[in-house]
């Protein structure tokens, strides 16, 4: 695998997807990005599925305890948890010393709905490193597994492209700037007619969680699912009130194993980031959102021409 | 006639509503045009809540005084009676203990009890045992009463009593499980 020749100072972050097809040729492709990362004495985090990281380990032998490993599957359930791993990882860097990480958020196995937030995730990705430097984030994708227009996708979202056998190039399919900045807000579809709609304000908060929570636990949510899903939706409510002329418009559907709740409000969200930054521990506002990601399987936020939507997902386990 | 709880709810509403740059917002901006004309959207299919349930439930008043323990109460906060707060005391320490849900309605309340505890308090204990339901306001308000007793510094003057696992959840996602001393009863708290 060939590698950059220019210093990490001058390349800024190297955000590359690097197609690959099939496992056998993606073990050793990271394995050879792992060992060179080490040797040069950069910091190495890779994020890939269980099966994947074993792998790596056994072929990385003694080398793997000095590589950082998370498994994708429970880090980046939510992909919206994926940046904030990213950013610890990279706060705690010395200056000038380099970062490798390897991260595989797109699988096949992604229902369309995460892997939509994944591909928004890939985008915020470019804005929330924009000003680092030093930082080689490889993000392999399947070839073998993956639609085409996903990889049509994600050549427009990594300024850099590599395979086994071509080593990371600027890649001309890449939109940076408004173009891209448009693709984080596609529109979702419609809640099905079945849904149900309620109308918070500040009086019935209280109410509305009751009504959530009674639906959850309808819908067959364990009880601790049942609690973080209210928690968050809660959270979501709260900001449309409190933010968006004082009402917010509630929706609440299932589909297949996964209760979804919906809050359209006036509010508008002008940080395409919110909620993918751990709060400090001495603020005193601006939770809501991280909450919501930390304890839903999946939240998308969209704005739209009359405020912002966002949608909460909690899967029911078999 | 003195009505501290209606004063409050008042407060509460006149701050959510206002125009000023939402806190959860990076950066200062005007906030939405809450007059101005709203473009076509979807409407509810049908209301769940009359207005006649959001008028069914009533203010109450406050029943300030002290039992023959030195017990204070406030009695019952918010329109939902969903929020009490005592203040009580363990030899030198004050327990705060608070009883119902937190949220945007009640949090101002628990502040303004809190704000009752003397500022030179060394160690604050505040019971959330019974406390069903806590939100980012909530936290909000406890955060605020960490930099108040403890200078916001790492020693463990203010002490948490959580003893249900979806408060403890809200705290350890929200990074303050490790910011707040936990502790599963009164006593371990006041003691530890």
């Amino acid at each position: 695998m060939t590698t950059l020749r220019e210093p990490f100072a001058t390349r800024g972050f190297c955000h590359e997807a690097f197609f690959y097809s099939g496992s056998s040729e993606l073990v050793p492709a990271v394995e050879g990005f792992v060992r060179e990362g080490v040797s040069v004495g950069d910091k190495v985090l890779v994020v890939l599925s269980r099966a994947k990281t074993d792998l790596l380990r056994t072929v990385l032998g003694d080398e793997a305890d000095r590589v950082a490993f998370a498994d994708m599957d429970v880090v980046g359930a939510n992909p919206a948890r994926i940046i904030p791993l990213w950013r610890s990882f990279i706060d705690v860097l010395t200056p000038g010393e380099g970062a490798r990480g390897v991260g595989e958020p797109v699988t096949a196995s992604r229902p369309p709905a995460e892997l939509a937030e994944c591909q928004v995730h890939e985008v915020l990705l470019n804005i929330a490193f924009a000003q680092t430097t030093g930082f080689w984030l490889l993000c392999p994708y399947d070839t073998t597994e993956l639609a085409d227009e996903v990889l049509e996708e994600a050549r427009h979202s990594h300024a850099y492209v590599g395979s086994r056998n071509h080593g990371p190039s600027a890649n001309r399919h890449y939109l940076a700037g408004v173009s891209s900045r448009s693709r984080i807000n596609q529109r979702l579809a419609d809640p099905p007619v079945r849904a149900e709609h309620i109308t918070a304000d500040l009086k019935s908060i209280g109410a509305v969680r009751k009504v959530i929570r009674e639906r959850a636990i309808a819908f067959g949510l364990g009880a601790f699912a049942v609690e973080d899903f209210v928690a968050a939706t809660h959270e979501v409510v709260v900001n449309s009130v409190a933010h968006g002329c004082g009402r917010g418009e509630v929706s609440i559907w299932a589909e297949d194993d996964r209760l979804i709740c919906e809050v359209r409000g006036e509010g508008r969200l002008d940080d395409p980031l919110v909620g993918r930054r751990q709060p400090a521990v001495d603020s005193e506002h601006g939770r809501g959102l991280w909450m919501a990601n930390q304890l839903c399987d999946l939240v998308q936020i969209r704005s739209v021409p009359d405020g912002t939507v966002v949608r909460l997902h909690m899967r029911r386990q078999p | 006639m003195h009505r501290p709880q209606r004063d409050m709810q008042l407060g509460a509403k006149a701050g959510l509503l206002s125009s000023s740059p939402p806190p959860d917002q990076a950066g200062s901006r005007a906030g939405p045009d809450c007059e101005g004309p709203r473009s076509a959207r979807r409407r509810p299919r049908g209301r769940l809540f009359s207005r006649s349930a959001a008028r069914a439930s009533s203010a109450t008043s406050a029943r300030p005084g002290t039992d023959r323990l030195g017990r204070e109460s406030i009695g019952k906060v918010g329109m939902d009676e969903a929020l009490q707060v005592h203040l009580e005391q363990s030899g030198d320490v004050p327990v705060v203990r608070v009883v119902g849900e937190v949220d945007l309605a009640t949090a101002p309340g628990l502040r303004d009890r809190l704000a009752e505890v003397p500022a030179g308090a060394r160690k604050v204990v505040v019971d959330l045992s019974a406390v069903t339901f806590l939100d980012s306001s909530g936290l909000s308000v406890l955060v605020a009463t960490w930099k108040r007793f403890c200078g916001a510094g790492p020693d463990s003057c203010l002490r948490l009593v959580v003893t249900r696992p979806a408060i403890q959840r809200v705290l350890e996602v929200t990074g303050l499980a490790h910011v707040f001393v936990v502790f599963p009863t009164v006593e371990q708290a006041v003691q530890g």
